[in-house]
């Protein structure tokens, strides 16, 4: 996160990050190429530039199915978090990986030929009225498009200059690109295997992020139904007790009509902001308070308790919520202020 | 303030999580398999061959 | 936004110490990763289709063949029998690239050539990617000697057959690439055949037509085949038409448009 527009704030985690996935993509491509040929049955070996083609391909397939399954698991367990931290630089290598694919595949498959290379790859196969043989490059280049393109505006600057509603819609995309993808190994690829093993390993695939995703937005739902009581007063509502907030810690108490609030301890005070970061909406009452700052668990963006302003010089903010105490029982007032407005704390008092 | 495209997210999943499946068993259903009948079948010998007499047992 | 160390157990990116036990966790995450996609990558690299052997027979040298150098269906040359190639063959001809030696042999097409070049070759078949200087030139007559004729022999008809097999192009299935067929190909088997690369029957059976898997392709009169049958190349199909032979090539005369995807 930066104030002015660097291309990447490198920090110790990052580095360990991109070290570790560069790692595994070169093993990945190293093994695919170098020694499993070796260990082939057949007459003779697959042409070189094809099993680079080959291997680039299967690698951004299975990256780009991990990254997506890396939402999920971090909603499903905290310990997953780190992982989306620096989630945009596993999508770039993803769309590197990718794009590799494609040159690789146009150098082999569409070049040398009067017609021109990038032409002949959506002139050469115009199946397009039937299933078998339909032209599965066209779901390739789409989705290659959409990698581009979220790789392009993956930084803070687009999200800023977008406005993060425009920006989060772009990138939702990346599912479509993963559906692109699938369409276009099963109607290629896929089709010429003798052996089942890319079918279960697509199969898994899809098993497997479909499956986090869908079992992750069940508890998410389950959340959303448990919306806090009204109190005895309009318009307020229950949102827990002073004993449910451990000091530096947060509650999430969802509302009605679906909005989630935080309520943060910070010694004996109590404040309530929205639930979501305004940098990438993530789940602010899962953080933490830090140096007097709510700290978001995804990337760390903080914002005062008090005011829901990020500290100077960041100039982020979140809605905040009126709060009182009924007791030991904390009553929270649903209509969110504008963001950035002031709200007393609430003053807890040791049973 | 609603977590954006929570809708947009839960909606795409529920149509992915039917699509990608019918997607990956409609590819795997019009693979093509080998033939169930011999490959290659003479339907007519050449008009040589046909008009020639058949050879004498002795012969 | 440095500062204390957070939580136990509480990433921030930022900071550089992580809690122990989630850096534990990591490393098995990381390892689990690394080793995960090397696993992946063996399996998934040994688990190839056979692409056969087909091959671009470089080692063999340039070969030197005089024949009569046809047009129909596609290019080919009926090679005299002379000391360098002791048997009549029939061999299918191209250029470096995607591209036909149409333009090359245009005014040659009918005469006694000499050619040149370097032999793509799998199974029974093979083809001559005429290369290099010279390398496609009319038969000259010595001096105060009568022009050099060939007759080749007449094409031997081997009847009306029902096959099923697979459209390749010559090229990429002899051994420019390795696969050269199935779907994932298709592209570029259109974009050869389209650009030159005589199209070919492969049998699905080996040694299915009188002990022959490859066919050269052409229409119900002997000629090329029409227009745009990119739908059929590179699916199993089934076709009927006549078979001949042309010393040791096959061609296969169809009607294209009564191809069947199986």
């Amino acid at each position: 996160m930066s104030v002015r527009y660097a291309p990447v704030g490198w920090n110790r985690n990052k580095i360990i990050y991109d070290v570790v996935l560069l790692a595994a993509v070169v093993a990945y491509i190293l093994l695919y190429i170098k020694i499993a040929p070796s260990f082939q049955d057949v007459t003779k070996p697959t042409t070189g530039t094809i099993l680079r083609a080959q291997a680039f391909g299967t690698c951004a397939f299975l990256m780009l199915t991990f990254i997506l399954c890396i939402g999920p698991l971090a909603r499903l367990d905290t310990r997953f978090l780190p992982l989306l931290y620096n989630r945009r630089h596993f999508g770039v290598i993803t769309c590197a990986v990718a794009f590799t694919h494609a040159a690789t595949i146009v150098s082999i498959y569409y070049s040398f030929s009067p017609l021109n290379k990038y032409v002949a790859v959506l002139a050469s196969n115009t199946s397009y009225d039937r299933f078998l043989g339909f032209p599965f490059e066209v779901f390739g280049i789409f989705a290659l498009f959409l990698l581009l393109v979220l790789a392009a505006t993956s930084h803070d600057f687009w999200l800023k200059f977008l406005t993060p509603p425009i920006w989060k819609a772009i990138h939702i995309s990346v599912y479509v690109a993963y559906a692109a993808i699938v369409c276009h190994i099963v109607l290629g690829s896929l089709q010429s295997k003798q052996s089942p093993l890319l079918a279960v390993i697509v199969g898994l695939s899809v098993v497997l992020v479909a499956g986090l995703h869908l079992v992750a937005g069940r508890i998410e739902r389950q959340k959303d139904r448990n919306a806090a009581e009204r109190a005895d007063e309009a318009p307020w509502v229950v949102a827990g007790t002073v004993d449910s907030v451990p000091d530096g810690r947060g509650i999430v108490v969802p509302l009605e009509d679906g909005e989630r609030v935080a309520v943060f301890r910070y010694g004996d005070k109590l404040s309530a902001l929205a639930n979501v970061c305004a940098h990438q909406n993530g789940p602010l009452g899962e953080g933490r308070i830090m140096d007097g700052c709510v700290t978001c668990p995804w990337h760390g963006f903080q914002y005062r308790p008090e005011d829901g302003c990020a500290p100077p010089p960041f100039t982020e903010k979140v809605a905040t919520y009126r709060l009182k105490l009924d007791g030991r029982r904390i009553l929270l007032d649903p209509r969110p202020n504008e963001p950035g407005t002031y709200v007393e704390p609430v003053q807890v008092t040791e049973a | 303030m609603q977590r954006r495209h929570r809708k947009t997210h839960a909606y795409m999943w529920k149509v992915l999580a039917i699509f990608l499946p019918a997607m990956l068993i409609a590819a795997l259903a019009i693979r093509q398999h080998g033939p169930t009948e011999k490959s290659a079948v003479q339907l007519e010998k050449p008009a040589a061959e046909a008009e020639a007499p058949a050879p004498k047992a002795d012969e | 936004m440095a500062g204390r160390l957070p939580d136990p157990g509480f990433f921030v990116g930022y900071l550089n110490s992580v809690p122990r036990p989630l850096a534990i966790f990591l490393v098995v995450v990381a390892a689990a990763l690394v080793g995960g996609m090397a696993g992946l990558a063996f399996a998934l690299g040994t688990n190839a289709n056979d692409p056969g052997d087909g091959t671009f027979a470089r080692k063999l040298g340039k070969q030197e063949m005089t024949g009569v150098l046809l047009e129909n269906p596609y290019p080919i040359l009926r090679v005299r029998p002379d000391a360098r190639n002791p048997e009549a063959r029939t061999i299918m001809l191209t250029v470096p690239g995607k591209r036909s030696v149409k333009r090359r042999g245009r005014k040659l097409f009918g005469q006694l050539v000499d050619v040149k070049g370097f032999m793509f070759q799998r199974g029974d078949i093979d083809m001559l990617q005429v290369q290099g200087k010279n390398s496609l030139k009319a038969v000259e007559a010595g001096e105060d000697e009568p022009p050099p004729t060939f007759t080749p022999a007449p094409s031997e008809p081997l009847g009306r057959w029902r096959l099923i097999g697979e459209i390749c192009d010559s090229k990429c299935h002899l051994g420019a690439m390795r696969p050269g067929d199935g779907l994932a190909h298709k592209a570029c088997a259109n974009l050869c055949i389209s650009s030159g690369a005589p199209p070919i029957f492969v049998t699905q059976e080996e040694g299915a037509v009188a002990g022959e898997t490859f066919l050269l392709m052409a229409d119900q009169d002997g000629g090329p085949l029409p227009g745009n049958f990119g739908d059929y190349v590179a699916v199993l199909i089934q076709l009927e038409g006549e078979v001949e032979r042309l010393d040791d090539l096959l061609v296969f005369k169809v009607d294209i448009d009564k191809a069947e995807v199986l």
